[in-house]
């Protein structure tokens, strides 16, 4: 994230929604995973999910303090989607969360330009592809 | 004088209903869980100018004929004899995704015909999981270059859909890639 508009800037905040959504997205798929354990090859594309969350989490951290302004933390607590039983809804719940990820890179997209748009491009791609590993249909325009 | 307006709707023509996609960021922790979202100031950013928009009716007439390329391989491989029944169904979805997106970017259907420059006719197994990942690149290319925020969330969005259509393309020796 390259230039510096000023801290309430449109830029600012798509990267402080992007990164509440990513805080959330972290949270549920790391319950996600715990859960998921009996499930090895499941919880291996579980954690996979989980760290790429959290790399794109303190990019977004680092680019919204690069401007100035606070980055905004996570909750104390989200809900879960239910029910979270088979390992089907573990898979479900975990491409819903990163289905519904897809919308706030779309606004990161259109706030940004240049390298700071190729990286929201880059996270928007690799939230639809996390979305199809774990049972989400292909879509024509995934989040939009 | 054109009108700045009415040049916008033309370069946008055929783009489907992108407000929801342009600031949409806020909320979308919500749908994940119950945190709340931070103050919502507007993302919506500055409109381009007419230069900009100059670019993107360029930009979208070159989109239009890649994309009629990379259609013809995947008919000219969905037309090869003796195609194995999981390629037939991921080329057929194939090419259902690409009257979607001809859709979408204001293209004809179908407009390059069987043989035409640049396209085999008999493409083998590995042209049309190319073909896709080009034609990959090159909606991420133009959205990063697009003017129009609405536009670069459009080509985002399509860039993303064959992402995940190329993901689950079978691989020769029948599995997904």
């Amino acid at each position: 994230m390259s230039d510096s508009p000023a801290v309430d800037s449109p830029v600012v905040a798509a990267l402080q929604a992007a990164l509440a959504a990513e805080h959330a997205a972290t949270w549920v798929l790391q319950v996600l995973a715990a859960r998921s354990a009996p499930d090895t090859a499941l919880r291996g594309v579980l954690e996979v999910a989980v760290a790429d969350h959290l790399g794109r989490r303190d990019h977004l951290a680092t680019a919204v303090a690069a401007r100035g302004a606070a980055p905004v933390g996570p909750a104390a607590v989200y809900d879960l989607p239910t029910p979270l039983v088979a390992p089907a809804d573990l898979r479900a719940a975990g491409a819903a969360v990163e289905t519904a990820l897809a919308p706030a890179y779309a606004g990161l997209v259109a706030a940004t330009a240049s390298s700071d748009r190729r990286w929201a491009l880059g996270a928007w791609r690799d939230v639809a592809l996390a979305a199809v590993r774990l049972g989400a249909a292909p879509a024509v325009t995934p989040g939009i | 004088m054109p009108d700045p307006t009415a040049t916008r709707r033309r370069v946008l023509a055929g783009v489907p209903t992108l407000g929801a996609a342009v600031g949409v960021a806020v909320g979308t922790a919500g749908l994940l869980g119950g945190c709340s979202p931070p103050a919502a100031p507007s993302t919506v950013p500055p409109p381009a100018d007419d230069a900009g928009l100059a670019a993107d009716r360029a930009l979208l007439d070159g989109l239009r004929t890649d994309l009629a390329a990379v259609a013809a391989v995947v008919r000219a491989r969905l037309a090869r004899p003796g195609l194995p029944a999981a390629e037939r169904r991921a080329m057929t979805s194939l090419r259902r995704l690409h009257r979607a997106q001809a859709d979408a970017l204001g293209a004809p259907r179908d407009v390059l015909p069987a043989g035409a420059a640049g396209v085999p006719t008999a493409p083998g197994a590995t042209a049309v999981p190319l073909a896709e990942e080009r034609w990959e690149r090159r909606l991420t290319t133009a959205a990063v270059a697009a003017a129009e925020p609405r536009l670069a969330v459009l080509l985002g969005a399509l860039a993303a859909g064959t992402a995940q259509h190329r993901a689950l393309l079978p691989t020769p020796d029948g599995g997904a890639s």
